[in-house]
């Protein structure tokens, strides 16, 4: 039962990234062929500024501030992050030969992975593993042989806990790389 | 959190050590050209934080009097490939380097050319595009045939599309298929024309064109009629007919007209400029004209064309002379 609920939410998961991507690329061919992909660059400051926004609800989770129903603010994070990270990476199709924005791009990616993750996943792995351990313990079975008979699904959920636990992680070292991209490109860059 | 703060700040410090110690490597757009591989873990050198590279930087070693004379080192360049540049380049009236150029090919060796404005230029400059566009002034003799400037007809975005004035065409010879051969159309209505297109049509566009049928036979209510049902003769719209249709049959058009001792009925619109014109033209029982105006009206009767090239009122005159 976890693995075929485990099994659709990958699919659901791997959809929303595929699509993330294919809309990106999608939106940099168009802005190409109309000449337009100089609006790339102003795509950067927009990403940044809707992720920024989307953080409400970690700051909301870590009591740091208090403006509106949790599940609004996920909600609010889930759709504003996939936004934000679309222009993103259409601010990506600017060409850039540096390490830095290349690391911030594959970095960006991986956040997004593990968000998709944390969301999708393992909420959904959990509650499925909890209902199997109850009916494994109604049919009279002991705790240690429904752990025997668990183990690989519990192996599965602990991944994936361990995978969205990089998310916050991995989202402070973005915004350290993001900051020195934005200090690079004011201190040398022309603007507008 | 205070793993992701100390991930964070790590990131941060590390990073920034990074990017002051390799540049080139983590921040550059592109590697620098080859001329200023020695500046390229110094940015400051041609970069000014917030205004990118200035004008000023470049000019320390690039002096605008002496780009396309001499090199960075004061060594001379040959002077004959580089006259033109160096001309271009101090005819510039606001200075932007950054405009043009860059120096990290990586992005882009030379900025789109698009982006260079040529109000730039001074005016002298400005006007004359051959002292820049040398190698793509145009041979062919429709443009040397011209002493018109280029921004006559073209404009400096874009050399095409371009607007054209054929008043600037020198008066000796040329005709309209001089130039537009290959536009030339190929139908047996235009094959008739023999070149002069500007009976129909103007030189500011090719439609409308204002071809008049009623010089030869008026179109009203009752001959709202196609080219065939008249022009018969496949491929020729110098002969016609008005037989076939109702009242015009041979036998009834010869019985009216032999009162009047018409015989040759087969050229209508001789005569008969409209439906309504009742054709009190004058003609003999011989079929000519019992006065012939001019030859080239006497050519065309006797090769039997049907169009009359003569104009309606000259045949008032033709009738008082009978």
């Amino acid at each position: 039962m976890l693995r075929s609920v485990v099994t659709g939410k990958i699919v659901k998961t791997l959809f929303w990234y595929a699509l993330l991507i294919l809309t990106a690329l999608g939106s940099d061919y168009v802005l190409h062929r109309l000449g337009l992909y100089w609006v790339g660059r102003y795509f950067g400051i927009a990403g940044t500024v809707t992720i920024l926004i989307a953080l409400t609800y970690s700051l909301q989770k870590r009591k740091i501030v208090d403006v509106a129903s949790p599940k609004f603010l996920l909600s609010l994070h889930e759709g504003l992050s996939w936004a934000g990270a679309l222009m993103l990476l259409v601010h990506a199709g600017v060409h850039f030969n540096a390490l830095l924005p290349w690391a911030a791009l594959v970095l960006l990616l991986v956040v997004v992975a593990s968000g998709f993750v944390g969301r999708l996943l393992l909420a959904d792995a959990r509650a499925a593993m909890s209902q199997r351990a109850a009916a494994l313990a109604k049919e009279g079975l002991t705790a240690p042989e429904i752990e025997k008979r668990l183990l690989l699904d519990a192996v599965a959920v602990d991944a994936m806990n361990r995978w969205r636990s990089v998310h916050m992680p991995l989202t402070t070292v973005l915004a350290a790389l993001t900051i020195l991209h934005i200090a690079s490109m004011l201190a040398y860059s022309r603007w507008p | 959190m205070i793993k992701s703060l100390i991930a964070f700040f790590a990131t941060l410090v590390f990073g920034a050590v990074l990017l002051l110690a390799y540049p080139d490597t983590w921040i550059s757009p592109g590697h620098l050209t080859e001329g200023h591989a020695k500046i390229s873990a110094n940015c400051a050198s041609c970069h000014t934080p917030g205004q990118s590279a200035t004008p000023e930087k470049c000019q320390v070693c690039h002096r605008v009097d002496q780009i396309g004379l001499t090199r960075v080192d004061g060594s001379a360049l040959p002077i004959s490939a580089t006259t033109s540049r160096t001309r271009f380049h101090v005819a510039l009236t606001r200075a932007d380097c950054a405009g043009c150029h860059t120096l990290h090919p990586g992005q882009q060796a030379r900025r789109d050319p698009s982006a260079f404005q040529h109000e730039f230029l001074d005016r002298a400059t400005r006007t004359a595009c051959a002292t820049c566009h040398t190698a793509q002034a145009p041979k062919d003799a429709r443009h040397t045939s011209t002493s018109t400037q280029c921004g006559s007809c073209h404009q400096t975005k874009a050399w095409k599309p371009a607007t054209f004035d054929h008043a600037a065409l020198s008066s000796a010879g040329g005709t309209c298929v001089s130039c537009h051969a290959k536009v030339t159309p190929a139908n047996a209505i235009h094959q008739q024309a023999a070149g002069d297109c500007g009976t129909c049509h103007r030189t500011t566009q090719w439609k409308p064109a204002d071809f008049e049928h009623t010089r030869y036979f008026a179109f009203d209510g009752n001959h709202p009629s196609t080219c065939a049902t008249c022009h018969t003769t496949a491929g020729t719209f110098k002969t016609y007919t008005c037989y076939g249709c109702h009242a015009h049959t041979p036998a009834s058009v010869a019985s009216k007209h032999r009162e009047e001792r018409i015989t040759n009925i087969d050229n209508c619109a001789r005569c008969h400029r409209s439906s309504r014109d009742r054709g009190e033209g004058g003609e003999g029982g011989d079929g000519r004209r019992r006065r012939e105006g001019d030859g080239r009206e006497r050519s065309r009767e006797r090769g039997g064309e049907g169009v009359p090239t003569r104009a309606p009122e000259n045949r008032s005159a033709l009738r008082q002379q009978s």
